[in-house]
Parts: structure tokens; sequence; C-alpha cells
């Protein structure tokens, strides 16, 4: 069973002060939807992810999504602390090397960027729904594991 | 200095091209709409394509659609919706809660 740290180490040590700050975090890659017939001309992006379990669906930067030249699909209405706000939603496949895990489908695309967020892709509940994740904060630890494949 | 300007000029470019997506998406949003009652009537639970504000195709999966929609249409833009099931509303609070300046 594929298992990864997703918490933040100093010379060995957890360091609490930084997950405090930047969450679980891990790198994912971000790709279109479809996969080209010769890999090579595949236009990709390997980021970092913050495990997000405020959020349902996963989401992706608004800027990332218009560098991979990723289709938009539908938008769809987010309701955060600003109030609704219309998003745009890609074609999008996400795939976490490290757990062999990929999410594909439509995602929302967000200002994550923009906002100084230091994660361009937020992984929602939707991800987290074939994820075993252990949040020790005493310890400053995150573990994940990915008993099955998701979707 | 011209490296910048190209970079500049790119990251303009790019601006009014999702700009430009985005207005003909709302488009096709439109159109689903518009077609709604019949699409509820005839292809309730299924996955639609609308292009160029016309209905594409009904299909069982997500999948299905959108391999057909890049099939035939590439980059787009097209709506891809299940009909009967509107879009979701989320809260990503981590980010909406982030404290972006604070004084001690």
């Amino acid at each position: 069973m594929p298992l990864i740290e997703a918490g933040f180490s100093n010379e060995g040590k957890a360091d609490s002060q930084r997950l405090l700050h930047y969450g679980p975090t891990t790198q994912v890659i971000v790709c279109s939807f479809d996969i080209p017939d010769k890999i090579e001309e595949l236009k990709s992006e390997t980021v970092f992810a913050l495990i997000d379990t405020g959020a349902s669906q996963s989401m992706i930067d608004s800027q990332l999504a218009t560098k991979l030249g990723l289709v938009p699909v539908d938008k769809a209405m987010v309701a955060g602390v600003g109030g609704p706000r219309e998003h745009t939603m890609y074609l999008t496949r996400i795939v976490c090397l490290a757990l062999e895990t990929e999410q594909y489908g439509k995602f929302l695309a967000a200002d994550l960027k923009d906002g100084d967020q230091a994660h361009e892709v937020l992984l929602g509940r939707d991800f987290l729904s074939n994820i075993i994740m252990i949040y020790d904060g005493i310890r400053a630890q995150v573990t994940l594991a990915s008993p099955n494949k998701t979707k | 200095m011209a490296c910048k300007m190209i970079s500049n000029i790119v990251n303009v470019l790019s601006v009014f091209y999702t700009m430009h997506m985005s207005d003909l998406l709302k488009k096709e949003i439109h159109a689903f709409e518009q077609m709604k009652p019949t699409l509820l009537k005839h292809h309730m639970g299924k996955f639609v394509i609308i292009h160029d504000e016309k209905l594409v195709g009904a299909y069982d999966t997500f999948d299905a659609a959108a391999k057909e929609a890049i099939k035939q249409f590439g980059k787009g833009p097209y709506l891809i919706r299940e009909v009967g099931s509107e879009p979701s509303k989320n809260l990503p609070a981590s980010v909406a809660y982030r404290i972006v300046h604070a004084s001690n």
C-alpha cells in the first residue's frame, strides 16, 4: 500500500510551524484530460497540493489551467467567506505518483497564485474519499495511504 | 528586457484568450438553460455536450462525453454537464480563512 508523509520536517525533526503555516502538502502532476499518442506532447506541471478537508472537490489554480491550455467545460458557483463567485471548470488530470492515485474529470479553477497561496492544487474530500489520512498534530505528522487506486 | 516584454505580451494575450473562452462557454451554458426542459424530459441523468449552442449528444458517463467532445472539438470550448445535476457549491475553507496580513 503506497504511503507518504504530507507533513514537514527539518533535519529529521518534525516542523510543526511549517505544518501549521502551509497545511498538509504533497506533490502532484497536473496535465490535460486526454493523453496524446506521443507522450512528449503532453503538457504537464509538477506542483504542490494542499490536502484540504474544507473543500468538497479538488481545485486547480487558474493560471496553471491557462498555462497548460486546459479545456474549459463548465462554470459553477463556489461559496466562500467573500460570498458566492463563479468559477470556470476545466478538463484535467491530477496524478499523485507517490500514492499511485489519479483523479480526472472537470475541476474548478480558483485564483490560488493570485491570492498568494503557496499551493497550485487543493485536494478536496473527493480525493480523500479513497485515501486514509492520519493527522497527528502533536507530532506534526500527516500520513496518507492509498489502499486502492482512485478513479 | 526583450524577454520580459515578450513574456508580458504573452500574459496579456492569454488573459484575452481566457476571457474569450469564458464568454463562449457562457453562451453554451445559456443554450443549456434554454434546452433544459427538453433535456430533463429526454436525457435525465445523461452527460450532454453543448457546442455552438447546439446539443451534440447525450452519454452515459462523463468519460464518454469528454472523449467524444475532445475528438470532435479539441480545445473547445464546449459544455459538458450532467442533466438534472446542478454544479455543486464548495467551500475551500483553508484558503478562505488564511490570514494574509496580521499585526501582533
